[in-house]
């Protein structure tokens, strides 16, 4: 199974929606993604109320099509609740992936966690 | 072997007369020699056996890293690209085309500065039997609900937007025996040669 590392923990808000850090590191492939997209599944269910989202890329070497398809599905559970997702530090072939596929029209994708934190 | 106009030709008289780079389970991706250079110096012709799993295409995504970067003369985001690529063709010939403990059969063709074509080949045994016809109107069906933005599943994106987005055509052909086979040729647009510096030009020790 090809490496990957999630690790979750929870963000100071700016506002009065809960937020959480989610970083990941390694590569999301067909090998590990249906496993590990089990525990981002489980924080955005915890929040029936809504749930602010930062994704922490700058470890993110690969990402897969089933991958942004997760990523587009968490997107629509938490849009639905007033939530949102934003996508830091990405590496360019992350952002160019995502960019084909056209999420970053509805994913904000942001230079740095600092700068997600204040968007949270 | 002489090239011909028709790269999906060439990739056809491929088979019998490229280099054959099998994986074994538990092997890496062999390294590339001098001697499995094509006779044509312009081109490398490149074939893989990959079993049917995904815990080799790690493995395989590096190895396209490296023939782009290397013997392609495109720019190092094609790299990444074709990671894309190759990683989603051999998903879908994995998950949807092939059984567990078969082979899929990947063909890499590099024209240096020119163009890169790449084919994945099942054995038509998976649990979904599909033709060319229904091939192309699955794509013709996903882009177009992509398009309409109506599209909200979690699979289905690969073929549909990132492999036929970053190709320039996209083929489907029936394989004797039952496989499917899917080619992609990607040409070099020469504005992206700018800037191009010696780490992507051909070197074999």
């Amino acid at each position: 199974m090809t490496f990957v590392d999630i690790k979750i923990s929870d963000l100071v808000s700016q506002t009065e929606m809960p937020a959480k850090l989610v970083k990941i590191k390694g590569q999301l492939d067909e090998s590990n993604v249906d496993e590990n997209a089990k525990k981002i599944y489980e924080v955005v269910e915890a929040a029936p109320n809504g749930l602010n989202l930062v994704f922490d890329f700058s470890g993110l070497e690969y990402m897969n099509s089933k991958s942004i398809g997760y990523l587009t599905d968490w997107y629509g559970k938490l849009n639905a609740v007033g939530g949102k997702i934003l996508i830091a530090a990405a590496r360019d072939n992350i952002v160019d992936i995502l960019q084909v596929v056209g999420l970053t029209q509805l994913i904000p994708c942001v230079g740095s966690v600092d700068e997600a934190k204040l968007q949270v | 072997m002489e090239p011909s106009a028709n790269i999906y030709e060439d990739a056809a008289r491929a088979m019998d007369g490229t280099l054959a780079v099998d994986m074994p389970v538990g092997a890496a991706v062999q390294p590339v020699s001098q001697a499995e250079v094509a006779a044509n110096s312009n081109e490398t012709r490149i074939t893989i056996i990959l079993p049917t799993t995904a815990y080799f295409m790690s493995g395989v995504r590096d190895f396209t890293m490296s023939i782009v970067k290397n013997m392609t003369g495109f720019p190092e985001k094609w790299a990444y690209r074709f990671q894309s690529i190759v990683d989603e063709l051999c998903n879908n010939a994995i998950e949807h085309g092939s059984q567990p403990g078969q082979e899929v059969k990947v063909t890499f063709i590099s024209r240096a500065g020119e163009s890169i074509f790449v084919s994945v080949e099942d054995s038509g045994t998976g649990p979904t039997q599909v033709t060319t016809d229904d091939m192309n109107a699955i794509v013709r069906e996903r882009q177009a609900a992509f398009a309409a933005n109506s599209y909200t599943g979690i699979r289905g994106r690969g073929l549909a937007q990132i492999v036929s987005q970053w190709t320039d055509e996209l083929k489907f052909d029936n394989v004797d025996g039952g496989g499917l086979k899917v080619s992609v040729l990607k040409r070099l647009d020469p504005s992206e040669l700018e800037g191009l510096t010696d780490s992507n030009t051909l070197k074999i020790n």
